[in-house]
């Protein structure tokens, strides 16, 4: 694995370099606040669209897409649809009105649209919390892919990325971020698409099987156990075993893994023969047998929490303050409505890839399931597949996508949350711009911890929920709604977006629980969506005398065509 | 696609609006292919805009009356003219979002109704087809769409408000 590791360490720094000197050379010799935070205008839809896939592709669709699609199966692919499908209501709902109200940040339009200082500062309020729960998979998936490549401690990939992404922030802001995102994004296709063509050769020449039934070890299997875990395993299996298992310590024995839950202790080497069994990590849900069938995952719940998480992805995706930021950089409501009608393009041709490693990494790479690094899928398997120098060129190239993910989004919801926060809470100028960029990645990298060993898409998923509930009501009746009303809006923002903050808060913090308050803590997007909603809309029939009176103008300058001027 | 690319990339084209009366307004003083410098110049403008202020010309007649003034100035006209169009254009995004909706209920309910029944097709299990490949195409004719419909429905209404 050493010339894996040397390949990735090679191809992140050259990511590293190369994003660093683009942003350099996009960069003007005197910084202002209007240059770090105007985009730079004149950017075609194809390019802005690319910049907008770049940015929603972050670790939890570069890696965390496959890692669920080994662990759980074909259903959640239905995550991925559900992304691109919330695009398709963005071009519908938001992107062209949101445009032509020519406010840059949320909080700038909601401030616009309902002339209230206190409803702006709520909206800042969730961008910061949608920023930090988005920001969590992001590490998450860089400590994961760097100890997965060098055995380096989680928190080495942690700061990795937040060195990356504050020399970027800081040195260029949104004009060369643009250009950053855009080219980020064919670096990562690239990524997963070669080393993608080569496996599916491979797998060719190997009899092309598909995965079917529980996964089996296809070949004998050395497996090293880093942390204390506890596995389950299905049938009685044998293994030979060096270091801790359940109450004793092995030294090279042949132990029966009875069917049940088993603790295995860290620096355990398990070496299981070919065709067996393989022990599920017990954190991971039970994976049926009919895994390439969708709902075969056995949770509490689960129509409720797939709906629910369906939904969440949906409406959430309208809402992500960041991908927002970038529709400004279109020159008109047109454009930006042509711009995100690409999007769904691009991210298609993504989806395709993570889909496909998931399947073979259940039949390459079955053991993530028992270490549960269901996440390192897409790193494990070109090394599995085509071992020696071949393969080590294959994970470098992975690596370096996996990489520019977690690079590219972070600094696009740090540039969010720091043009927010210096606007809202520290009234402007380069330097609160930067404070706004140290505060918002310092959050999450002391919330990091407490993800513990969850995977990148379920940590995603907390933002999502968050979005669904607070800024994506808001955006549609904001722009859609004459009657919303400033109080209407602060009332559904706290409502909804507190509540979906204190379920991500208590998911992360509280731990595993069971029955139908785990379903609700874990996706309650289904109920409080809607609920928000109706909450906004309830307040603002109640309070109708404060409906703002530039509320007719707004509309019409949201709606009519840039060629119809009005003020 | 570039060709697309670039002619939405650029500035939008201003349309100079103006009513029959105010093209005659306009071309009493002067001829019609010089440019006006008359009294009425500030009035209809030369991006269709035109204020309250500037309204109140020499003549204080309606001579420049026009929908873009309307809609500019917040009449009641003006304002019934943007709820058709924002009706329009809501009821465009409600089709799309109910074909998004529609379908993305529709696929948990699918899998479950299928039952363990599977086929193949190129060796690949068909419901991991239809859902790495089958959805997504979905996705961008639904997106392409909204974008053209919201697209003719503003065509429409400027070609409306700056009928002759």
């Amino acid at each position: 694995m050493s010339g894996a590791a040397l390949a990735a360490a090679l191809s992140v720094l050259t990511v590293v370099a190369a994003t660093l000197r683009q942003g350099a050379a996009g960069r003007r010799t005197r910084l202002t606040a209007t240059d770090l935070l105007v985009a730079s205008r004149g950017v075609t839809p194809l390019w802005n669209a690319s910049a907008i896939s770049s940015e929603y592709i972050s670790a939890a669709a570069f890696l965390g897409t496959a890692g669920l699609v080994l662990a759980y199966g074909t259903d959640t692919l239905w995550l991925p649809v559900a992304a691109t499908g919330g695009f398709v209501l963005l071009v519908a709902f938001v992107t062209a009105p949101l445009r032509r109200s020519g406010a840059y940040t949320i909080s700038d339009f909601a401030e616009w649209r309902l002339g209230s200082v206190a409803v702006r500062r709520t909206v800042s309020a969730c961008v910061c919390f949608i920023g930090w729960f988005y920001l969590l998979p992001q590490f998450q998936g860089a400590g994961v892919t760097l100890r997965v490549l060098t055995g380096a401690p989680v928190w080495a990939g942690w700061i990795v990325v937040v060195g990356v992404a504050l020399a970027i922030t800081l040195s260029g802001g949104m004009r060369s971020i643009t250009a950053v995102q855009a080219v980020q994004f064919w670096v990562k296709l690239l990524a997963v698409a070669v080393p993608a063509a080569a496996l599916l050769v491979l797998w060719r020449l190997d009899g092309a099987s598909t995965p079917a039934g529980p996964p089996v070890f296809a070949r004998a299997t050395t497996i090293r156990v880093q942390t204390d875990s506890a596995v389950r395993v299905s049938v009685d299996t044998v293994a030979t075993v060096s270091g801790p298992v359940d109450d004793g310590r092995h030294d090279g024995d042949e132990v029966v893994l009875t069917a049940g839950l088993h603790r295995v202790g860290a620096g355990a080497e398990l070496l299981f023969p070919r065709g067996a069994a393989v022990p599920h990590a017990a954190r991971l849900a039970r994976t049926g047998g009919a895994w390439s069938m969708p709902s075969g995952r056995g949770r509490d719940h689960s129509l409720y929490t797939t709906y629910s998480a369906l939904l969440a992805v949906l409406l959430g995706t309208m809402g992500l303050p960041h991908i927002l930021m970038r529709f400004y950089t279109n020159t008109c409501g047109r454009a930006a409505r042509r711009t995100a009608a690409m999007v769904p393009v691009l991210l298609s041709l993504f989806y395709l890839f993570p889909a496909l490693y998931g399947t073979l990494g259940r039949l390459y790479t079955p053991e993530l399931l028992m270490t549960g690094d269901t996440d390192a899928t897409i790193l494990t398997l070109p090394g599995r597949l085509a071992p020696g120098l071949p393969g080590s060129l294959l994970v470098g190239l992975v690596a370096a996508g996996a990489f520019a993910a977690f690079v590219s989004t972070t600094c696009g919801v740090v540039v969010a949350i720091a043009g927010t926060v210096s606007q809202c809470f520290l009234r402007g100028g380069t330097g609160s711009f930067r404070i706004g960029a140290l505060f918002a990645l310092a959050v999450p990298l002391c919330a990091a911890g407490a993800a513990g060993t969850r995977g990148a898409a379920g940590l995603v998923t907390l933002a999502l929920t968050v979005s669904a509930c607070s800024l994506c009501p808001l955006l549609l009746l904001g722009l859609w709604w004459r009657r919303l009303t400033p109080l209407g809006a602060g009332a559904g923002l706290a409502f909804g977006g507190g509540l979906a903050v204190v379920a991500g808060g208590a998911g992360l913090f509280l731990g595993p629980r069971h029955g139908w308050t785990a379903a609700l803590l874990a996706q309650p997007a289904l109920i409080l969506a809607p609920a928000s909603l109706a909450v906004m809309v309830g307040v603002s029939l109640a309070s109708r005398r404060s409906v703002p009176q530039r509320a007719d103008r707004a509309l019409a300058r949201m709606h009519l065509p840039e060629e119809i001027v009005v003020r | 696609m570039p060709e697309a690319a670039r002619a939405a990339g650029a500035e939008p084209r201003r349309v100079v609006v103006a009513s029959p009366r105010t093209r005659a307004a306009r071309s009493l003083p002067v001829r019609a292919d010089e440019p006006y410098t008359g009294p009425y110049s500030g009035a209809a403008g030369v991006s269709g805009r035109s204020g309250p202020s500037e309204r109140s010309g020499p003549s204080g007649l309606d001579h420049d009356w026009n929908i873009a003034a309307d809609l500019d100035e917040q009449t009641e006209l003006g304002a019934v003219y943007v709820r058709t169009l924002v009706r329009a254009q809501l009821r465009t995004a409600f089709g799309t979002g109910g074909i998004v909706l529609a379908v993305v209920a529709a696929l948990p309910l699918l899998e479950l109704a299928s039952g363990p029944a599977r086929g193949r097709m190129l060796g690949l299990p068909l419901p991991w087809l239809l859902l790495a490949a089958g959805i997504q195409p979905l996705w961008i004719l639904a997106a392409r769409r909204q974008a053209r419909l919201a697209e003719s429905a503003e065509h429409d209404f400027v070609r409306l408000v700056s009928r002759p």
